[in-house]
């Protein structure tokens, strides 16, 4: 809300320092975001007078003029403005002077003839849109005074975020109250309810009000033989200030009020209404209204109508027709001043898609018993400014306000605040606001709500004020920390914290990537149906495409990440990400599951770009060794149920159990990089984080560290390549009983030396006994039978 | 003494030193102010002029010879009593030997991770709750009333008529609520959603941590003391911090949360609009329609909650200009911190 302090003044006594009042409403709760100081504050540009004006010898449209511009001091200046003449008052720009748009005024020879400053236009001070000529000054004004404040108002306005619970700060006047409950001083209304008069005679019209809930006011007031026109300059200074264009003499009245009571008005040319019966009603259904605004609305029961006998002539609240509007011929108006519903006006302008000064008032409440003193001030307005007389007025009051008591307590005022304010200090708070107090004892005090006060509903509603009044900043001071409560960090947090501390020292650095998708990736990742990611939950109203689903997985927007670094030149890739995804077993009937998932991507593609220590390209076991190294570093137990599986054919891989899978990954397909405009090699994995979690091995106790020695033996082991290695170690560790420790493939060989399509381990097994140290003959059993039943399950023998 | 005989008495006699103490004594020997090489050195000035050239020239060359097997030596006592065996040295060792591929954190979680520390030092136990949420506990239950000007401030991704997505971590507060009993003291962070066009400073995703103390007779002066505390914990013990009234649906007393501007340390300048503030948080006294929303009785119980945004945070901590590079994920931008 843009508030003048010029205009502001009018009503109640301001400090000159600007901006203490900014800090003093500040706290006050009406947040001053900017500070305008309006006025044109030009060093050199002065008032002269033009003695001649005569034509350029070499320029036909330029003139050369002598100008006045000090008791004795004439310039003679070239001017291209077609409208300068002898005998004008005009704004000059001398030498050093530097105007709005940039341009600073030097002595210059123009066609050869000498000028020295420039008659300025609008558009060059920056004050209006005229640029077709000079700017003529009416009236007396002292040659060589500065021309700025001649031209526009000195002022200061203020912008002021207006919170939704306080419509009343809509206005000059209300903004005017809280600077007398700041200031202790009185608010000067610019009229008064005894002002109101209801000797206009008979009204010629009537008021209908269908649904008092609708409408529970309509104020008409009619003014008769006025004359349309401009209005006078204070006034348009005033709209401008406050940020309103200006249109005619009475709408910018209409306008006026509004901003400086808080109630829209309305004006209409009565002789254009059809009938006498101003109806308040909801639309039809198929009834259409041209509006102020240029456009054609169609309507429906949404939207509350102000109509004539005929048809409807205004939206209620929220804007006037075309048809019925003031007009320059215009001589009859009817003042509309009417509270409608805050909740009819905003449904009825959403459905319409507007947002009018108007609609953005009702929607949140105008004060009911201010119509009819605002139709007054309005039409008093009007006949100064543009003639004419008052004439009948219909006061149609069909849901009268009720005021409200409401009652506040100084044991929970003090319990609330925090501060040790008596039932006195209260009172005596409130009462800077004008509330009228109407009880009170020791320990309440009962108030009446005022009726533009809509945001005042119960008790903590008035402590809030007298805290407002009495100053957050003198709250708490001495006030001492307690805490009732204990805290930690949950398990889960802390295992992603430690998780995240140990990806980042493995060289990954951590992403947080959009929970959006534009679906793009359902097609590549081929899904199947029965897959919850192939079906991600649809927004409603996205504002753009890419907001179009939420993620079902990490990876589609860690791609996209990847991709926008290699487009920046940062080829080395490795990254995770750790985010929800969001699946929706039972379609949108209720909250989707909320999964945690952890991607890990890693790309290091081509030639090496650094001398040491640098792999070239990444191997499937490159992404292995990160999820066992995750594994084993959080001691998570994929559990005996674990399956291993790897496509040998495709680079993919899973582990998991018949529960679900606990982890996949492997290349990124031709197929998907191609959709994400990726050229190398990129490898990822997908984790469940909270079965990673679950899955991990209980904090056990410790185990004695062995006092006997392990005796190693190292076994070469071939057979069919078909046989996976995994199924021998699981089978190693079956069989191996007790006594084996560990077991570590050291080799794995290929080649002339076995048959083709034959494979060769070298296998390190570990035996040990926690009791003594073993014998050879014990370990030989158990070598005897682990070699037994190799043969006897997969044909896999001792390489002699 | 010959130039011959000399040379082999001072490899010798270096050679043979055992230790620095022998090595030093050989070096005064030879090289000392009456060493033996120092002393031929002297003599030329004695010799025949037509000597001297070739005297000094053999004179020069042993001083060389000596000190450069010193040296040497010196290297191998060295490595005798400080190297390794197994050491093998390399070509040249001011080489770089990693290529920067260091891994981080997020800024953005390296931020929640600070707040949350703080956060639980200060009693706060960290409660969560979903992102898609039902439209009663974003707003409902928050004292948003349906058809108000307030939610128009909370542009909403819809995705049915009582479904969307949280337009702020409140609701976690609602939901916590009704699971538990007072005392409470819970923080919940995480990303929120507006449906709003994206610019430097606007995000369609962003994030927040939000604060909630329940328990008889909470006031608001345990709530600035608690905003203080923890303003302080983040920005420093010298930031000032001021309470100004404000309004949330959710909390009454509400109040904005401003700190000195970090730009200018309060002097004043164009980041803070010349006031020496800048907004930091909102916060307030629970509003009793949240409490009874959730059963709790406002005549027994009060509280506080505040909230602010980690984005915002982490822009004033690191000067970052544009909200847009947090999930732009540019590994140019997220090695910086
Ligand atoms: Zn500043």
């Amino acid at each position: 809300m843009l508030i003048s302090l010029s205009w502001l003044k009018k009503y109640v006594q301001i400090p000159d320092d600007t901006r203490r009042l900014a800090k003093d409403l500040t706290m006050l709760g009406l947040n001053v975001e900017q500070i305008e100081e309006r006025g044109l504050d030009i060093r050199e540009l002065v008032v002269g007078k033009v003695l001649e004006a005569g034509r350029h010898p070499n320029a036909d449209r330029l003139s050369v003029c002598r100008v006045q511009v000090g008791d004795d001091d004439v310039r003679e200046i070239v001017c291209g403005a077609p409208n300068v003449a002898a005998g004008q008052t005009v704004p000059v720009a001398l030498p050093g002077a530097l105007l709005p748009n940039g341009v600073k005024i030097k002595k210059s020879k123009i066609r050869g003839q000498r000028s020295e400053g420039m008659i300025c236009s609008e558009i060059e001070l920056g004050i209006g849109d005229d640029a077709a000529g000079i700017i003529v000054l009416d009236g007396e004004h002292e040659i060589g005074s500065p021309a700025g404040p001649v031209l526009v108002d000195a002022d200061t306005v203020f912008d002021i975020e207006v919170t939704p619970n306080r419509p009343d700060l809509l206005s000059h006047i209300g903004v005017a109250r809280e600077v007398a409950a700041l200031y202790r001083t009185p608010v000067n209304w610019p009229i008064d309810a005894s002002a109101i008069r209801t000797d206009g005679g008979a009204p010629d019209f009537r008021i209908n009000i269908d649904d008092p809930h609708d409408c529970a006011r309509y104020v008409g007031l009619r003014v008769s033989g006025i004359r349309v026109g401009a209005s006078p300059d204070w006034m348009a200074s005033a709209l401008e200030a406050a940020g309103v264009q200006t249109v005619n003499n009475v709408v910018d009245v209409a306008n006026y009020v509004m901003l400086e009571m808080g109630q829209p008005l309305h004006a209409f040319d009565f002789k254009r209404l059809d009938g006498t019966t101003i109806g308040v009603r909801r639309a039809e259904t198929g009834e259409k209204l041209l509006a102020l605004d240029g456009d054609n609305y169609e309507l429906s029961d949404d939207v509350l109508v102000i109509a004539d006998e005929r048809e409807p002539v205004a939206l209620a609240g929220i804007i006037g027709g075309e048809e019925t509007a003031v007009h320059a011929d215009t001589t009859e108006i009817l003042i509309e001043s009417a509270n409608f519903h805050p909740t009819v006006v905003r449904k009825g302008r959403k459905a319409l898609g507007l947002n009018t000064e108007a609609s953005y008032r009702f929607e949140r409440g105008v004060d009911p018993e201010g119509c009819h003193l605002a139709a007054e001030r309005c039409a008093r307005l009007v006949c100064d400014i543009a003639g004419g007389t008052i004439g009948g007025v219909v006061d149609n009051y069909a849901l009268p306000f009720e005021s409200k008591s409401i009652a506040i307590r100084q044991s929970q005022t003090r319990r609330i605040l925090g501060a040790a304010l008596t039932t006195t200090d209260i009172i005596g708070y409130l009462d800077r606001f004008g509330f009228a107090v109407t009880e009170s004892t020791d320990e309440h005090v009962t108030v009446l709500a005022p009726s533009y006060r809509p945001d005042l509903i119960e008790e903590i509603d008035l402590i809030e004020e007298v805290a407002r009044i009495y100053g957050y900043d003198r709250i708490g001071k001495g006030w001492s920390f307690r805490c009732t409560t204990f805290a930690r960090l949950g398990r889960l947090d802390q295992f992603v914290d430690s998780l995240s501390d140990h990806l980042a020292a493995r060289g990954f650095s951590e992403v947080i990537g959009t929970c959006f998708t534009d679906g793009g990736e359902l097609e590549v990742f081929g899904w199947p149906e029965e897959d919850l990611r192939s079906r991600p939950i649809p927004i409603r109203n996205p504002l753009n495409t890419n907001h179009k689903y939420l993620r079902t997985s990490l990876l589609p927007s860690v791609l996209e990440i990847v991709r926008h670094n290699i487009d920046h030149g940062v080829k080395r890739i490795k990254i995770y990400q750790a985010g929800k995804v969001f699946l929706a077993p039972e379609g949108v009937s209720q909250l989707p599951e909320e999964k945690l998932i952890l991607t890990l991507c890693m790309s290091l593609p081509g030639a090496t770009d650094f001398w040491y220590d640098s792999k070239s390209s990444l191997e499937l076991f490159d992404i292995k060794k990160e999820i066992e190294l995750l594994f084993e570093r959080f001691g998570v137990d994929p559990g005996p149920e674990l399956c291993y599986d790897f496509d040998g054919s495709t680079g993919h891989f899973a582990y998991g159990s018949k529960d679900g899978t606990l982890v996949e990954g492997g290349i990124v397909s031709d197929r998907i990089a191609r959709r994400f405009d990726l050229d190398q090699p990129i490898w990822y994995a997908n984790l469940d984080l909270e079965r990673c979690y679950e899955m991990r091995l209980p904090e056990g106790r410790l185990a004695p560290l062995a006092e006997y020695p392990a005796s190693k033996r190292d076994l070469s082991l071939v057979g069919s390549a078909a046989v996976r290695y995994a199924d021998i170690e699981k089978a190693l560790v079956r069989y191996g009983g007790r006594l084996l420790e560990s077991v570590v493939v050291f080799d794995v060989y290929q080649g002339d030396t076995i048959p083709q399509d034959h494979i060769a381990y070298g296998v390190r097994l570990s035996f040990r006994s926690p009791e003594r140290t073993l014998t050879d003959k014990e370990i030989d059993r158990v070598i005897d039978k682990l070699v037994s039943k190799l043969k006897g399950e997969f044909g896999v023998e001792l390489r002699s | 003494m010959d130039a011959d005989a000399l040379e082999k008495s001072i490899r010798h006699d270096i050679d043979t030193a055992d230790g620095y103490d022998a090595l030093e004594q050989t070096r005064i020997k030879y090289l000392g102010r009456k060493g033996l090489v120092t002393g031929l050195l002297k003599d030329i000035k004695d010799a025949p002029p037509d000597e001297r050239p070739k005297l000094g020239a053999v004179s020069n060359k042993l001083k060389k010879l000596t000190e450069s097997l010193l040296e040497e030596k010196l290297s191998v006592l060295r490595a005798a009593q400080q190297g390794s065996r197994f050491y093998k040295k390399p070509h040249d060792a001011t080489l770089p030997a990693h290529d920067g591929m260091t891994g981080r954190r997020h800024v953005l979680a390296t931020v929640f991770r600070e707040l949350k520390d703080i956060f639980v030092g200060m009693g706060y136990t960290l409660a969560s709750g979903p992102m898609v949420e039902l439209e009663y506990y974003n707003f409902q239950a928050l004292n948003f009333p349906d058809e108000h000007p307030s939610r128009d401030e909370q542009d909403t991704f819809y995705i049915t008529d009582d479904m969307l997505l949280r337009t702020h971590t409140s609701p976690v507060q609602v939901r916590y609520m009704e699971e538990n009993k007072p005392p409470l003291k819970i923080i919940a962070a995480g990303r929120v959603f507006r449906n709003e066009s994206i610019d430097p400073s606007h995000a369609a995703e962003f994030h927040q941590v939000e604060g909630l103390y329940v328990d008889t007779d909470v006031s608001l002066a345990d709530l600035k003391l608690d905003v203080e505390i923890f303003i302080q914990q983040l920005f420093g013990s010298k930031t000032q911090v001021r309470f100004r009234p404000s309004f949330f649906p959710f909390t009454e007393p509400s109040a904005e949360v401003d700190m000195t501007c970090v730009v200018c340390q309060g002097k004043g300048c164009s980041v803070c609009q010349q006031t020496g503030w800048i907004e930091l948080m909102g916060s307030g006294m629970v509003h009793p329609n949240v409490f009874r929303a959730v059963g709790y009785d406002p005549e027994i119980y009060s509280g506080f909650a505040f909230g602010l945004g980690v984005d915002r945070v982490a822009m004033m901590k690191y000067g970052i200009d544009d909200i847009r590079l947090f999930l732009g994920n540019d590994l140019r931008f997220l090695r910086q911190f």
